[in-house]
């Protein structure tokens, strides 16, 4: 076989096993907007192990028959869910024992290898996805050029931001050279321009931006992340935004002093004193980080002085990835009920 | 066997016992509720202060993917199966990576889903 049907095949295959997991109706009934590779190997009957490796991003074994895949705990998230995804095509497409430095093969690459990349680009960031996603926060192709969108798409579908480029280009959603210019920019530098403190959090943690329109999102961060939640400004008419103590008992709220700090990113002119939106910072308690359940986070906005009706309600969810090393949670709930 | 091989024999499974646990990421909790034994009892398992019944080593060992050899004496798996793999498969890995992809494949070898599930 070609290598040209090799990759077809892999991105058919990724497809049949994203069907077979029922994964469009889970993201369109749940609001969870990642596909989670762990969870399929899991359901394959895979054993997924996560551990703290040196140079190695991952591995996919295959002894006497018994397929395992092992990742590294030790890298950004996005990367880690890629790993996954790229060791699950090795499994799927039927390959041998195989370790990886890196997953992302250029053209000289082994064909098995380019397939597996492909296989796991097709799992992990399908066409639909990214529409779907685009849809929900209100993007459209004209959004995509700009570096800070891509970033906030790819927290969303899990991944990291350089292969949400690439799939982005693979799709044919950017041009090539615009591909090109869009990869260069660092994330880190991404994560510190929205901040106030111009700090990109420790560990490789994320920075999300926040707005009434992911209320369509179980939103999925780690415990380093850091949020910044945009919010519709009444404010000249006396009203604020405040948690719900009721459904947000995980979060504090606080009003990112306005200065130039939004504004540099973006083009348009600025508009001082009667913005369009407020910034708030939003900060997880450390219980909120270790639960591993979906946590809420509702937000009212009223007039402090006016007890009636709020003007306004923005309901979110977090469900922390609280990835821990040792086998994968369900490996190791299946194999401890076995062992009944 | 004098009484001090004995214990030193005790401390060094228990920590193994441990050791392998710990590398599956399983509580002590969980260990306790899948074998039907107390959360203390595992806790005295792994200092050492308790004996373990054979039946109990046993139930450990399947769980944990490892031979029972291996608690009692520390004896590794053949060296030629992790060599042959080596060869095979991995080129200038770091020896931590090496070691940590032997040991799941060893894990995956002994103890693999069609393994445990063929034993009951």
């Amino acid at each position: 076989m070609n290598l040209r049907d090799q990759l077809l095949q892999a991105s058919k295959r990724a497809s049949a096993v994203l069907a077979d997991v029922g994964a469009q109706q889970r993201v369109r009934d749940s609001g969870y907007s990642r596909i989670d590779p762990v969870a399929i190997a899991e359901g394959g009957g895979v054993p997924v192990m996560v551990r703290p490796l040196d140079k190695l991003l991952g591995a996919f074994l295959n002894p006497e028959g018994s397929p395992g895949i092992l990742v590294n705990s030790q890298r950004p998230i996005g990367m880690v869910h890629l790993t996954c995804a790229h060791e699950l095509g090795h499994y799927f497409l039927g390959h041998e024992t195989t370790t990886d430095e890196h997953i992302e093969y250029g053209e000289g690459a082994s064909p098995s290898e380019r397939a597996a990349n492909e296989f796991a680009y097709r799992l992990l960031m399908p066409r639909w996805l990214v529409v779907h996603v685009m849809k929900q926060k209100g993007w459209s192709l004209t959004d995509l050029p700009r570096p800070e969108v891509v970033y906030q798409l790819s927290l969303r579908l899990g991944v990291s931001f350089r292969a949400m480029v690439w799939s982005l280009r693979s799709i044919k959603f950017l041009t090539l050279p615009l591909a090109t210019q869009i990869a260069a920019h660092s994330p880190k530098a991404l994560k510190e321009a929205v901040l106030p403190d111009r700090r990109a959090p420790a560990e490789g943690g994320d920075v999300w931006v926040l707005d009434p329109r992911d209320q369509a999102f179980i939103i999925e961060p780690r415990a380093a992340d850091r949020f910044i939640l945009e919010l519709p400004n009444h404010a000249g008419a006396g009203y604020v935004w405040t948690a719900e103590e009721a459904s947000s008992a995980g979060f504090a709220i606080k009003p990112v002093v306005v200065d130039a700090t939004r504004h540099d990113l973006e083009s348009g002119p600025v508009v001082v004193g009667s913005s369009a939106t407020l910034s708030y910072e939003l900060e997880p308690s450390a219980a909120a980080t270790s639960t591993d359940a979906i946590q809420p986070l509702g937000l009212t906005e009223t007039q402090p002085w006016n007890r009636g009706a709020p003007r306004d309600h923005v309901g979110l969810r977090a469900h922390y990835e609280t990835l821990v090393e040792g086998l994968s949670r369900g490996t190791r709930q299946r194999r401890l009920q076995e062992a009944r | 066997m004098s009484t001090d091989d004995a214990s030193t024999q005790r401390l060094e499974m228990a920590a193994r016992l441990r050791e392998a646990r710990e590398y599956l990421g399983m509580s002590q909790e969980e260990v306790a509720v899948a074998l039907e034994l107390s959360r203390p009892a595992v806790t005295n398992i792994e200092s050492g202060s308790r004996k373990v019944e054979a039946v109990e080593l046993e139930r450990l060992a399947r769980l944990y993917g490892r031979s029972i050899e291996y608690f009692l004496r520390g004896e590794q798996p053949k060296l030629d199966a992790k060599v042959a793999f080596a060869a095979r498969t991995l080129h200038g890995l770091s020896s931590k990576d090496l070691d940590e992809v032997a040991r799941f494949a060893e894990f995956l070898r002994s103890s693999g889903s069609k393994g445990s599930r063929s034993k009951k």
